[in-house]
């Protein structure tokens, strides 16, 4: 066989099979973030599960804590309402600002220091915002991974044939970097 | 040439952990289930303890593991333990059924942070309680043994319980496994009788670049091309001197000493679970 059409054959087929298995590692982390964002959602649909317990547990001892009350409702429904990824994360930092408000009030309740489902209730939720923060860190680090991928020579060249965009970090929200003041009086 | 071969194993599972270990800190690698780095607990109920979780490892298959670290270096407890769980891999990969009671002395903190499917059974209502009725109470007067004692006893409790939940959510995963396992294996067989047969020690390399190639691009096929050629190498090597000597040349005979010893009975290594930062922590 001519060594010309033999060595074109072999780069040719070379080629094709980087290409395939670019675009199939591709896939695969594109899935991974999906799978993960997955996950972040399995979290926040916990934390409304807690929610009304913990509300209607501790509702009638705070008597001047309705506002909260009122934040946490307006919250949910604004998380409920949502469609995209980008407004879903925006609810989601509106309720962790609110709840992290009533943590700190639940706090400094010394009667409720000795009410067991009260406690259990507050463990759960401080369980399942640790694990929002574990499945958030989880979820950045690969679509870092997955972004720093598709930017980087060869793999731009293929991302861009075949439409692999960048993904959107998760951004901590504004409120949940203050933190919450209260007022007991 | 055993010695040789496992030299090679060795360098090429370190130059591969050297790619993966870019993370925050790096925890010493475990001597049991209890690892007790900051020296808090006493001989007796170290040895005590390490072997119910042996017991239990062995009845349920659930991994417990007790950790004292003197500080967390500036770090939270929730993130440590994060951090520590999946560094470790605590509880089975098919289960996640691992359970990390983590004590950072100086910061007198600690958590108990519970793998996936430990979740609905240590749920962090129990842990909580744990923490705050049975462990910190012992830590406040200074006594970690009783603390620990008690606090391992708890969550032994708790975990056997209701075992029968388990039960359900497992099997179908490993088996898939089990069949890839073999697959794999008859393949690797196949393709060293091939290689040591062949005399030559060029197609070890190639087939090693497409392998390579096929899973992970360039440095793949670069990494598994100069490996397959090493191995074809000393494959085809081990082949013509044992047929010079006369000595069998079956799978088994020629390269059947990669595997190390397996301890029986005491600690194996923990297996690969994962956590999702479920639990509780607390303070004394």
């Amino acid at each position: 066989m001519n060594k010309t059409l033999l060595a074109i054959l072999i780069f040719i087929g070379v080629v094709a099979l980087s290409l395939v298995s670019t675009y199939n590692s591709l896939v695969t982390k594109t899935q991974n973030i999906d799978g993960q964002w997955a996950q972040v959602e399995t979290q926040y649909q916990r934390r409304f599960d807690l929610i009304p317990n913990l509300v209607n547990s501790v509702k009638g001892i705070f008597t001047q804590e309705q506002e909260v009350f009122g934040k946490i409702a307006e919250a949910r429904q604004n998380y409920a309402g949502a469609t995209t990824v980008d407004e879903k994360a925006a609810a989601a930092g509106q309720v962790e600002s609110a709840l992290g408000r009533l943590l700190v009030i639940v706090e400094n309740y010394p009667q409720l220091q000795s009410n067991t489902a009260v406690l259990g209730l507050m463990d759960e939720l401080a369980g399942t915002e640790n694990r929002v923060s574990v499945e958030r860190k989880r979820f950045n680090d690969i679509v870092k991974d997955y972004n720093t991928t598709i930017k980087r020579f060869p793999t731009n060249l293929i991302a861009n044939l075949f439409n692999f965009d960048a993904r959107a970090f998760f951004e901590a929200a504004a409120a949940a970097q203050t933190a919450p003041t209260v007022n007991l009086q | 040439m055993k010695q040789l071969l496992k030299i090679v194993f060795l360098t090429a599972i370190l130059i591969m952990a050297s790619f993966k270990l870019a993370q925050a800190r790096t925890f010493p690698t475990p001597t049991g289930y209890v690892n007790d780095f900051a020296n808090i607990i006493s001989e007796s109920i170290q040895s005590q303890i390490e072997s119910d979780l042996n017991q239990h490892k062995l009845n349920t298959g659930q991994e417990v593991s007790v950790v004292t670290i003197d500080s967390l270096e500036g770090d939270t407890i929730e993130n440590a333990s994060v951090e520590l769980f999946s560094q470790w891999g605590i509880g089975t990969k098919e289960k996640d059924n691992g359970v990390l009671l983590l004590i950072a002395l100086k910061d007198r903190k600690l958590k108990i942070e519970t793998g996936y499917g430990i979740e609905p059974i240590l749920t962090d209502s129990r842990s909580g309680t744990i923490i705050r009725d049975v462990i910190t109470p012992e830590f406040k007067k200074d006594d970690y043994d009783a603390g620990i004692k008690a606090g391992v006893a708890a969550i032994l409790t708790v975990l056997t319980s209701d075992p029968t939940v388990f039960d359900s959510q497992v099997v179908a995963k490993s088996s898939d496994r089990f069949y890839f396992l073999i697959t794999a294996g008859i393949i690797m067989i196949y393709l060293s009788a091939f290689l040591a047969r062949s005399k030559r020690y060029w197609p070890g390399g190639v087939i090693g670049a497409v392998i390579g190639f096929l899973l992970s691009a360039v440095t793949g096929a670069i990494l598994l091309g100069l490996f397959g050629l090493f191995l074809d190498y000393i494959l085809s090597k081990n082949y013509k001197t044992r047929v010079t000597k006369g000595l069998p040349t079956t799978w088994w005979s020629s390269t059947g000493g990669f595997s190390g010893g397996h301890s029986s009975g005491g600690f194996g290594g923990f297996s690969g679970g994962s956590s999702g930062g479920g639990g509780s922590s607390g303070s004394w």
